[in-house]
């Protein structure tokens, strides 16, 4: 059945289903689902499916996670800069090999 | 570079906050962590369902925008231009995990981390709190069975509440396929539900 709906529909059913539908059309759309038991049906299911994933509350971070993620970054920051020292050092000793002895 | 407070800097936008980072200030980075977190955090579990993982990928997140500083224009939105990073990463590590072995859609009962924010409607009587908590699991668990193309919109819209506009902006998809998928995703995953046990009215009214 969903392989039918086609792209303006699922724009109306978005409307429909959140709310946001101008009220003549929403009526006039309404009136288009008692006619379309089958995409009926679908518009319930998605209203219902909405309002269940709504209901899912926030998932908290553990209290620590941003003051990980800032020393991890720190810690490849420094990572970063010490090999760029390590590499300015080597590239210095190959560009003057004299001062290896 | 002239200075600038930590209020005058918790005051600007995301994308000023982006380019004072552009610019060398580092405090103006640790504010965009500060205030994307959780937010990282709360979309990336309902992708991954793991807590380990989830805080993982919300390092490498914060990573990636920290070394590609320099590639953000400020055509985008932050918000979209991070969480189209974040995505991909789920993706990547989904695509690896799926590779290795055979993921796990539950969640960790042993894990202490693996928690909710408690909140309590005071209307509730007990029963009802308990048949809410049962609902809510029975949404996680219909939620990790719906096809990914499916969960990642409708994560996007119905969790996170992001507009259509940024949905296509991230996912790289035309509007009309955005709007479909949710559609169909929610529908999928009230007809998982409907395969449960669980009287969702508590939830749904």
């Amino acid at each position: 059945m969903q392989q039918k709906i086609n792209e303006i529909l699922h724009d109306y059913i978005t409307e429909y289903v959140e709310g946001t539908m101008d009220p003549v059309v929403r009526k006039v759309f309404g009136e288009y689902l008692e006619q379309n038991h089958e995409v009926k049906q679908f518009v319930q299911k998605a209203e219902k499916g909405r309002k269940a994933l709504q209901s899912l509350s926030r998932k908290r971070a553990s209290a620590n996670l941003k003051d990980r993620i800032k020393r991890r970054i720190a810690r490849d920051d420094q990572a970063d800069s010490d090999f760029m020292e390590f590499s300015s050092v080597q590239s210095a000793e190959m560009n003057y090999p004299i001062f290896n002895h | 570079m002239e200075a600038l407070s930590k209020a005058e800097l918790n005051q600007m936008s995301d994308e000023d906050l982006m380019e004072k980072f552009q610019s060398g200030y580092e405090e103006a980075f640790n504010i965009l962590i500060d205030r994307y977190t959780d937010r990282v955090h709360n979309f990336l579990y309902r992708y991954t369902h793991n807590h380990q993982d989830c805080e993982d990928l919300v390092q490498e997140t914060f990573l990636r925008i920290y070394r590609s500083r320099n590639s953000y224009e400020r055509i985008a939105k932050f918000s979209t231009w991070m969480y189209t990073i974040a995505i991909n990463l789920a993706k990547s590590l989904h695509k690896k995990k799926q590779k290795m072995t055979k993921i796990s859609m539950h969640k960790d009962p042993n894990d202490e981390e693996d928690r909710e924010i408690d909140i309590i409607d005071p209307n509730l009587t007990p029963d009802n709190v308990v048949n809410e908590r049962m609902c809510v699991d029975q949404v996680e668990k219909a939620l990790q069975k719906i096809s990914e193309e499916f969960r990642e919109v409708v994560v996007l819209r119905d969790i996170q509440q992001l507009s259509y506009e940024e949905i296509t902006e991230i996912t790289g998809l035309p509007m009309g396929t955005v709007k479909s998928r949710i559609n169909r995703g929610r529908s999928h995953l009230q007809e998982i539900l409907e395969t449960y046990n669980v009287n969702m009215e508590t939830i749904l009214s």
